[in-house]
């Protein structure tokens, strides 16, 4: 059974969604938005495919470095402006991390396991890596991942302190892949899976390791000459393939951090 | 049922209000008669201006000089003075207890390829009040909180305990973090991502979540009533399950076995359940389909069993369809509260202990059946023994996650 | 405009903003029509935000859902609920 990647999105700002979607994220916070934002140009891209599948096939994994920090401060503000008992019920549900998955459940008819995971380092690997257990053992037919980070400014400023990094932030950004294991006829680009092997850094130490995700190393570039966020580097040496000339041909990504071969597929 | 597709449970530990270790809850869950552990937010917690009752542990979760003098060389290596927070002590002495009741050493882990699967909903947040204030006022000094919130991800501290190797992850699925974690590394081990796993969830008494969970007018000023007419709410606790699973051996002596599971999402609302338990009726379905086995040979049901009116109604709705109404069902949130990420890992660890021996508990709590509810709820003093080996727990998250697990005890 | 008429006026803005209908204004708002529902369409996690929006704006305090049903019938239940309630406490 291969893993296919149909299709991969970056969303960076709350942008256009239909009516009847907008309606639903009346209560949705940032991250929530961006979460859908991104989800919606996989998944309408495939709308014929998708609405084949059973809402049970259909499963979503969530991953994040910090999840929804912002909306847990303003959550916080609501306590600390007007006291405890008149604490937003709205924000606080809106400050748990799998508030965002569940939204996407709804909106796009999700019904599989929802997943919402939560690492400092490689959030989007360790997604890729159970993603890709459960398409294997057919445990779902169609899996959306989706790797997001509301840009938070007490976070940029203590950790700016914590390394001495000017100006360090991480932005606020969702990113989408669509994934299945079935063989769906298309005539769009899509890239089969063959082999990941995710290179573990042996450094134990919690901050160095995820100071390494952040910062450096995806490429191979200096130490703080310029900032990386490897979801996002990744992501997009995967897009480049899509829209490469290449096609039915095998290809190869090979970074400090993971290992990928697969094959382009261009007219299916 | 084919037990070479079975997941083997070779160590446990819990820690919450109702006890140390799996024996103690266990046998507190048969001999109570009454919640008598839910009480007032003491100060060593924090401080608040509200009072609904809730299950917590002493001021002090680590005691013991072997279990500081394991963790003191991962505090040294992270230029930590302490542990970041509570939720983090609560997982290191459960680790600590878990590799003892394993009779595993430490030391046998290091550069192994461990899977490390961990669920909690307030170990992942930034809960730093006093710092948060001071940033709102403008004030930014040194970054401890951030520091201490950077080292907080749980899977990320055990793995740099053991200094093991592989794949490590949090779970944040609300209220099924614990039962989900066990589910993920089940996978993890099933597809060759590692040998070996650990697997939890671990949540502390949070005054955030505490708050939270009042402003949704889901607490109760009283100790909880699972599935019983006069419920109205429940009481947030805290606490700590672990497990460490390997794929079925022969030669290894096991506590008990993960069968089968699922998690399915009711795609419903963001806070309440599906009314008619949509999502874990078929959560139920697959987890006993993955098993492989008849649905009468499920001999009890650990039920999420909040106290909530919309939880426990949905909950039985979902049982009564697809387990019958004869099945026993047993919420142990009477006597630990619900202590949203733990919950789920505390309750299939003691499952396994009722599995194993055969005995399973009444509902703290519960004294009249809600005559709408048509499962066969075992009642406060109502210890029954069981027909056979094989149980479910289950949980149902905010969010509409619905995971169910089934449990097999020990080969006798 | 008397006290009522004035405070259906405030809860029909303050719903629409605190609660982010974006698919209707204040104005269109009918009095009797039901907030939840059918009418205006909210549902269980609008009602206990409800609860805290009357008891930050109004001061009244409502002590559960049971009391919240009753009261959030429609706007004219609200506004009459928040006036007999200002009167009890003064």
């Amino acid at each position: 059974m291969s893993t296919i990647l149909l299709k991969t999105a970056i969303a960076t700002n709350t942008g256009h969604l239909p009516i009847k979607i907008a309606k639903m994220l009346r209560r949705a916070d940032e991250y929530t938005n961006l979460c859908v934002v991104a989800a919606y140009e996989v998944l309408n891209e495939y709308n014929d495919i998708i609405s084949t599948y059973s809402a049970e096939d259909k499963t979503i994994i969530l991953s994040t470095k910090f999840g929804p920090i912002e909306t847990n401060f303003r959550y916080l503000d609501t306590i600390f402006d007007f006291g405890e008992s008149q604490g937003s019920p709205i924000l606080f549900s809106h400050s748990v991390h799998n508030t965002a998955s569940g939204y996407i459940s709804r909106i796009f008819n999700f019904k599989g396991p929802i997943y919402s995971i939560s690492s400092y380092t490689y959030p989007l690997i360790k997604a890729l890596l159970t993603a890709i257990a459960l398409l294997k053992q057919n445990l779902a037919k169609l899996i959306l991942i989706i790797n997001a980070e509301i840009e938070s400014d007490l976070l940029n400023k203590g950790i700016y302190k914590l390394i001495n990094y000017q100006n360090f932030s991480i932005p606020s950004y969702a990113i989408a892949w669509l994934l299945t294991n079935q063989n769906n006829s298309t005539d769009k680009p899509t890239l089969e899976l063959a082999n990941i092997n995710f290179k573990e850094q042996t450094d134990n130490r919690l901050l160095q390791t995820l100071f390494d995700d952040i910062i450096i190393k995806y490429h191979q570039k200096t130490k703080y000459s310029k900032l990386y966020n490897l979801d996002i580097e990744f992501t997009k040496d995967i897009e480049r393939l899509f829209n490469s000339k290449f096609n039915n041909i095998e290809f190869e990504i090979n970074s400090n951090i993971i290992q990928i071969t697969g094959y382009i597929y261009k007219n299916n | 049922m084919d037990k070479y597709n079975s997941i083997a449970i070779i160590g446990s530990a819990i820690l919450c209000a109702a006890g140390q270790n799996s024996k103690e809850f266990f046998n507190n869950s048969v001999k109570q008669q009454n919640p008598k552990n839910c009480k007032s937010i003491p100060e060593y917690l924090f401080k608040t201006e509200l009072n609904f009752p809730a299950f917590f542990l002493g001021p002090q979760i680590i005691k013991q000089k072997e279990v500081l003098e394991f963790i003191n060389p991962f505090l040294k290596e992270n230029e930590l003075s302490n542990c970041p927070n509570r939720t983090v002590e609560l997982l290191l002495q459960c680790l600590y207890d878990l590799l003892i009741d394993a009779k595993i050493e430490p030391k046998k882990l290091q550069q192994k390829t461990v899977g490390i699967v961990i669920g909690t909903t307030v170990g992942s947040t930034f809960n730093d009040e006093l710092y948060y204030r001071k940033y709102r006022e403008g004030e930014i000094s040194s970054p401890y909180a951030v520091k201490n919130y950077l080292s907080s991800n749980l899977a990320q501290i055990v793995q740099s305990v053991l200094k093991s190797k592989g794949p490590t992850m949090v779970i944040n699925n609300a209220c099924a973090s614990g039962t989900d974690a066990l589910g993920v590394a089940s996978l993890w081990l099933k597809s060759g991502l590692c040998d070996i796993a650990i697997a939890g969830g671990v949540d502390e008494l949070s005054k955030i979540a505490y708050i939270g969970f009042s402003n949704l007018q889901l607490t109760s000023k009283h100790p909880c009533k699972p599935f019983d007419i006069k419920r109205c709410g429940l009481n947030l606790g805290e606490g700590a399950g672990l497990t460490i699973l390997t794929p079925y051996k022969k030669s290894i002596k096991s506590k008990g076995y993960i069968l089968g599971y699922s998690c399915i999402a009711d795609a419903y609302h963001p806070t309440a359940p599906h009314p008619k338990g949509e999502g874990l009726k078929k959560a139920i379905k697959y987890a006993i389909k993955q098993a492989d086995i008849e649905v009468d040979s499920i001999s009890m049901v650990n039920a999420h069993g909040t106290g909530t009116i919309a939880n426990d109604y949905s909950e039985a709705f979902a049982i009564e369809t697809t387990l019958g109404h004869k099945v026993p069902v047993v919420s142990t949130k009477g006597i630990t509260g619900h202590c949203l990420g733990a919950a789920g890992a505390i309750e299939a660890i003691w499952t396994i202990y009722a599995l194993n021996n055969l005995i399973c508990p009444g509902t703290i709590g519960l004294t009249q059946k809600d005559p709408k509810i048509n499962i066969n709820a075992l009642i406060q003093g109502e210890n029954i023994t069981l027909k056979g080996p094989i149980g479910i727990s289950q949980s149902l998250a905010f969010g509409g996650s619905n995971s169910c697990i089934v449990l097999m005890g020990k080969e006798q | 405009m008397n006290n009522l008429e004035t405070l259906k006026n405030k809860l029909k803005e303050i719903i629409v903003r605190d609660l982010k209908l974006i698919d209707v204004t204040p104005e269109e708002i009918d009095d009797n029509a039901p907030l939840f529902g059918d009418g205006l369409g909210l549902d269980s996690l609008d009602a206990v935000e409800l609860v805290v929006i009357i008891q930050k704006n109004f001061g009244v305090q409502i002590i559960d859902m049971e009391e919240g049903r009753k009261a959030f019938e429609s706007i004219e239940t609200l506004a009459k609920f928040i006036l007999e309630r200002q009167e009890e406490n003064s």
